[in-house]
């Protein structure tokens, strides 16, 4: 009998394809539109050179130039007309080497300082560098660097728990206080009172059938994710039930928007008073360590923050479920609590 | 309990706040029969049908639905009652036979969805959506919808507000229909002439109370003066002129018409046609109507039944 209902609700849920772009399409076009982004590209210094007359070091150090990644060197004929483009912004730096090739001149703007900073830097060591190896002298240490994360992270893979976290709450919030708002008036709830099904049981089919398409939504950002490049550890399948959990606690605030909204927008504009602040102060695009800290620390007892912190544990970090033990717990905690406010809160009229 | 009452109200109340919706009703409806309350909006009919199944509690007094108190037994009850719903709707996303299987699953006993859309002439629009209907089609789909169960009783609240005359013959049909199936039906309305139509007993509410319970003749006859005399006369005369005797009151509705209320039409009709024959005033037609359950409720309440 319920799951027939089951079945109902969720061909309600799939046949509502507004309802259903948001809770699916929407979370795959933001991971799409931070790929196109690319934030994981190293910053690129627009660099132009200038030879105020030809010489022997002019190729070899042009070359050197080319080599480095941080640079993307142009040449430029004038002095006058390079420094003209600095100031309008086209270049970061103009490097010109004196005609007696024994001097060079590097011109910066103010505009971008923490840019110029670090390609200033770059450009003294290389001169240092191309000084030792034109005098010929072997370096007597040599630095080696490497990183000691057991994973090249990106931001795809900070992104997509982040974005899963964030469809998984808003759908649920809004999808589940518009619908219950709009059965409530078409009096559906009322007619369904007059059968011998309890209404309780026709919400926890609601329920049932909003859980099983979070499941489809979890595939759906994971896969999209993996396709953008997002790494998925083995402990990606922990995602799953803390997808159904996560999901469980802002159906139930959806509940209570329902029973506190009067009419379809007033449940999403409300739901979206809740949501969109969570999701700004919680970190689904970006940690949240800038955040003041009273903030933080308030931000991290809500129940969306927590839930990141477990996914990208599990998504992010590749660690057993466990390690996340205390914002599982915190999560399950805001299970128990919203249910119990769902439960007082729901209406029938 | 009479074995073949399949309703029974003794003195129910209810109060919301400060406002009484229900205040002292009582009355009885036997199995087969199609029970009418009618009255105006803000009456206490829906409260009323309401509680009878189930749905609100009241602040005081006894209801039995088929020898069951549907406080303590709702299930049981529910089993075995259909109901439609005031202004009420179903899922927009699913095709009418989807929800007609759906809310059969929710019942032991249940009919075939194709069958129920049969009954109320939809077979060919199982697979639509109900957005797809017009207003008299979704209004006898909630019809069919309170037959998913093949239930002895069935409650129809204000069945037909808001749908066109054509559109409220067919379900007037569809509710003798019901009748000749053996059920129950207990319905309310504000049209009298729907009670009249559809009901072998009225119950006529007012500010929460019943005001009069028979028959829809019985209560006509009750009336001072059950029949109206309708003349039109070829010119205008002073309508006091036309007051002859066994005549309660004369109205003047239009230049030249005149309504007459009258005891007995026997006694009456003579007399008038006598007085327009003193006047030497031609007759243009003459139409005898009997009093409608509109004139009961304007003669009980002092009150028209629509604003």
């Amino acid at each position: 009998m319920l799951l027939k209902l089951v079945v109902a609700d969720l061909k309600v849920l799939c046949r509502d394809r507004v309802s259903l772009f948001w809770a699916l399409a929407f979370p795959v076009m933001f991971i799409g539109v931070f790929a196109l982004f690319n934030m994981d590209r190293p910053p690129q210094v627009e660099l132009a050179v200038v030879e105020e007359a030809p010489g022997p070091l002019g190729p070899p150090l042009r070359q050197a130039l080319d080599r480095m990644e941080l640079f993307r060197t142009k040449d430029e004929a004038s002095e006058a007309e390079a420094l003209r483009k600095l100031r309008n912004g086209d270049y970061d730096l103009v490097l010109v080497l004196a005609s007696d090739q024994g001097t060079a001149r590097a011109y910066y703007s103010l505009a971008n300082v923490q840019l110029n900073q670090v390609a200033l830097n770059a450009l003294a060591r290389f001169f240092d560098d191309f000084n030792l190896q034109a005098a010929g002298v072997q370096p007597m240490v040599q630095l080696q660097q490497e990183a000691v994360s057991g994973r090249d992270i990106g931001y795809m893979d900070f992104l997509v728990p982040g974005i899963l976290g964030m469809g998984l709450m808003q759908y649920a919030i809004i999808g589940m206080a518009t619908l219950l708002v709009g059965y409530r008036a078409k009096r559906i709830l009322r007619r369904v009172q007059t059968t011998p099904l309890p209404v309780s049981a026709f919400v926890v089919a609601q329920v049932a059938a909003f859980l099983a398409l979070s499941l489809l939504q979890t595939v759906l950002i994971l896969g999209v994710g993996r396709l953008v490049g997002a790494e998925m550890p083995a402990t990606f399948f922990w995602a799953f039930p803390l997808a159904l959990l996560g999901n469980f606690v802002f159906l139930n605030v959806g509940i209570v928007v329902a029973a506190l909204a009067s009419s379809e927008p007033a449940a999403a504009g409300m739901g979206n008073a809740i949501g969109l602040p969570l999701m700004f102060l919680s970190g689904v695009f970006f940690p949240a360590d800038q955040l003041p800290s009273f903030l933080r620390e308030l931000v991290a007892y809500l129940p969306l923050a927590p839930l990141l912190e477990a996914l990208r544990a599990v998504l992010l970090h590749g660690d057993p479920l466990l390690t996340a033990w205390r914002e599982v717990l915190l999560v399950g905690a805001w299970a128990v609590a919203t249910l119990a406010l769902a439960v007082r809160a729901f209406r029938l009229e | 309990m009479a074995a073949d009452e399949v309703v029974q109200v003794e003195g129910l109340r209810k109060r919301y706040g400060d406002i009484v919706a229900v205040d002292g009703v009582s009355f009885a409806v036997g199995r087969g029969e199609t029970f009418g309350i009618v009255g105006p909006n803000g009456a206490g009919k829906t409260t009323t049908l309401e509680i009878i199944e189930g749905l609100r509690r009241p602040d005081a007094g006894r209801v039995r639905v088929l020898g069951l108190d549907p406080q303590r037994q709702p299930a049981q009850v529910k089993q075995r009652i259909g109901v439609q719903l005031q202004a009420s709707a179903y899922f927009d996303y699913l095709t009418l036979k989807e929800i007609l299987e759906l809310f059969g699953s929710f019942y032991r006993r249940r009919l075939p969805a194709l069958e129920l859309l049969a009954m109320v002439g939809l077979q060919e629009r199982a697979g639509a959506l109900l957005k797809q209907l017009s207003g008299g089609q979704q209004q006898r789909f909630s019809l069919a919808a309170a037959l998913v169960n093949d239930p002895e009783v069935v409650f129809l609240d204000e069945p037909t507000t808001g749908l066109d005359p054509q559109a409220r013959r067919s379900l007037w049909e569809l509710v003798g229909q019901m009748r000749s199936q053996g059920r129950t039906v207990i319905l309310t309305t504000h049209y009298m002439e729907e009670a009249q139509a559809l009901c072998q007993r009225v119950a006529i509410m007012d500010g929460g109370r019943i005001v009069a319970l028979d028959t829809p003749d019985a209560l006509v006859s009750r009336l001072e003066a059950p029949f109206h005399l309708r003349l039109h006369l070829e010119r205008p005369v002073e309508p006091p002129t036309l007051a002859v005797a066994g005549v309660t009151k004369v109205t003047c509705p239009g230049d030249g018409l005149y309504r007459l209320q009258v005891r007995s039409v026997a006694e009456s009709l003579p007399l008038v046609l006598a007085r327009l024959q003193e006047l030497e005033v031609g007759l243009v037609d003459l139409a005898v109507e009997r009093a409608t359950l509109e004139d009961v409720f304007l003669a009980l309440t002092g009150k028209e039944l629509r604003d």
